[in-house]
């Protein structure tokens, strides 16, 4: 794996994750530091490892904020994250189809 | 655009293949279709489950969808196998009357498998000869009409692949042909911008109801949809929510006005942009989309997905770096070199439009090449 072949994908100037998605196959390694691509440039440091595809935290923000991909609410935060952190089912829950919790 | 051919059929449409079609109207009629689609060049074996013990809207889907599959432009003639000549004779009635030849065989009336196996090879390789005097004809956009599709998806697809598609699917409907896209649920976090998009407002509250529909679905069973879309390939690959697949299915639906919803495996009556009503699950929404009359299916993947339809030819198309290497038998099209060495989204939508115009000239993609064809019709009803 090399980092220097990763990117972090921003898809929409609203957004506040971004995507591994560079030339590498593999995942970004905590510490490393990544050029942003796509909406805008700049740079973001991974706070751990993420595999290739994986979001990751743009800004830190709390638990219960809406995640922001494509200018889109994709889904909320269930917990609170720092920038360059991971972000995927560990952290954040979809708010459609959620027939569980309609559940009495 | 590279030219597209295709043969005329004598009720006026353009199919881009010959192929002998040989559909099973009860399920019981699958083995000895299957054996003769093995046996007779150009063949393909439509065999669905069920057939028997169905009624009502269940029915009707059946039986229309079978009809769409077996009256399909890319089939020269149709077999219709079931076990009795009753039980197919709907879908023969259907099939001859867009224009179709087509004939039908019941297992009971020919004395067995056996006997209808010798009758049935017998016809079907004199169309066989037939198709071999058949010449091409030069094809315009137009005359197509292109089914959009994502399986095995994970976030290449949204970030890449579907983009590109989109831009494909863009350049079909503005040179007046018809792009069909479907799998609403996986439209939930995107109705607004679909929304803006309907021609009409009548448009608008139909996108928006088949879409709600899925949700209501999941909402009735007191079930969390999202742990059974996205899949754990989809969520391997990174994407988290429905919405966030969604938001990324929808690109390949590209940026025009989208003229109507179709029912399940309906034909698009006009040219233009059409979602389709049919669950996401890629065997029965390529079902749908071909009996739909699509005459090829571009088809998103980014984890990977080996499945294709055996009327519309699927097309494979993959941005990951690493599935375009690990999964390569069932990839046409690469456009890896996207994440690879930033090749313009523009080109990588040229590099589909050149293999869809290939496939037109007979070229078979992986689905036709391995056999990776299946048929599931969607059952609304349970059987009595």
């Amino acid at each position: 794996m090399n980092d220097n072949d990763q990117r972090i994908w921003v898809v929409h100037a609203d957004d506040n994750v971004g995507t591994v998605a560079g030339a590498g196959k593999g995942g970004v390694s905590r510490g490393s530091r990544l050029a942003v691509a796509g909406a805008y440039d700049g740079t973001v440091e991974a706070s751990q490892d993420i595999p290739f595809g994986h979001k990751l935290a743009l800004k830190a923000m709390s638990s219960g904020a809406p995640v922001i991909k494509y200018g889109k609410t994709i889904g909320r935060l269930t917990a609170d994250v720092g920038p360059g952190e991971h972000v995927h089912s560990h952290n954040m829950e979809s708010t459609r189809g959620r027939g569980d919790l309609l559940r009495k | 655009m590279n030219t597209l051919q295709g043969y005329l059929r004598p009720n006026g449409q353009i199919g881009i293949r010959n192929y002998l079609a040989i559909v099973a109207a009860t399920d019981a009629a699958n083995p000895v279709a299957r054996r003769l689609a093995a046996a007779v060049p150009g063949c393909v074996a439509i065999t669905p489950l069920y057939g028997r013990g169905q009624l009502g809207d269940d029915l009707a889907q059946s039986v229309r969808t079978l009809i769409g599959l077996g009256a399909h432009p890319n089939v020269y003639a149709t077999l219709v196998v079931s076990l009795e000549r009753s039980a197919g004779e709907r879908a023969r009635q259907g099939i001859a009357a867009t224009g179709k030849t087509c004939e039908l065989m019941g297992i009971q009336e020919a004395g067995g498998t056996q006997q209808l196996f010798r009758r049935a090879k017998a016809l079907l390789e004199t169309w066989l000869q037939e198709t071999r005097a058949l010449k091409p004809v030069p094809v315009r956009l137009e005359q197509l009409t292109v089914g959009l599709e994502c399986g095995g998806s994970d976030t290449t697809s949204g970030l890449v692949t579907n983009p590109a598609i989109g831009l494909l699917t863009d350049r079909i409907v503005d040179a007046g042909g018809t792009a069909i896209f479907s799998e609403p649920v996986e439209c939930l976090g995107g109705e607004a911008a679909l929304a803006d998009r309907a021609e009409s407002q009548d448009v608008a509250r139909r996108i928006d109801a088949t879409i709600r529909k899925y949700e209501d679905i999941a909402q009735r069973a007191g079930i969390d949809l999202n742990k059974v879309n996205p899949a754990p390939d989809n969520i391997r690959g990174g994407l988290t929510t429905i919405e966030e697949k969604s938001l990324g299915a929808l690109c390949k639906s590209g940026s025009r006005k989208i003229r109507g919803v179709l029912d399940y495996g309906q034909a698009a009556g006009r040219n233009g942009l059409y979602l389709m009503d049919a669950p996401a699950a890629a065997t029965e929404n390529l079902t749908a989309l071909a009996a739909g009359g699509c005459h090829l299916i571009l088809f998103a993947t980014g984890a990977g997905n080996s499945i294709g339809n055996p009327v519309s030819p699927t097309v494979k198309i993959c941005a990951n770096p690493h599935t375009c290497d690990s999964f390569a038998d069932h990839i046409d099209v690469d456009i890896s070199p996207v994440l690879r060495e930033g090749l313009p989204l523009a080109q990588a939508a040229e590099a589909i439009a050149g293999f869809m115009a290939e496939v037109t000239h007979g070229r078979e993609t992986r689905c036709e090449t391995l056999g990776e064809t299946e048929i599931a019709i969607s059952r609304i009803g349970e059987s009595v």
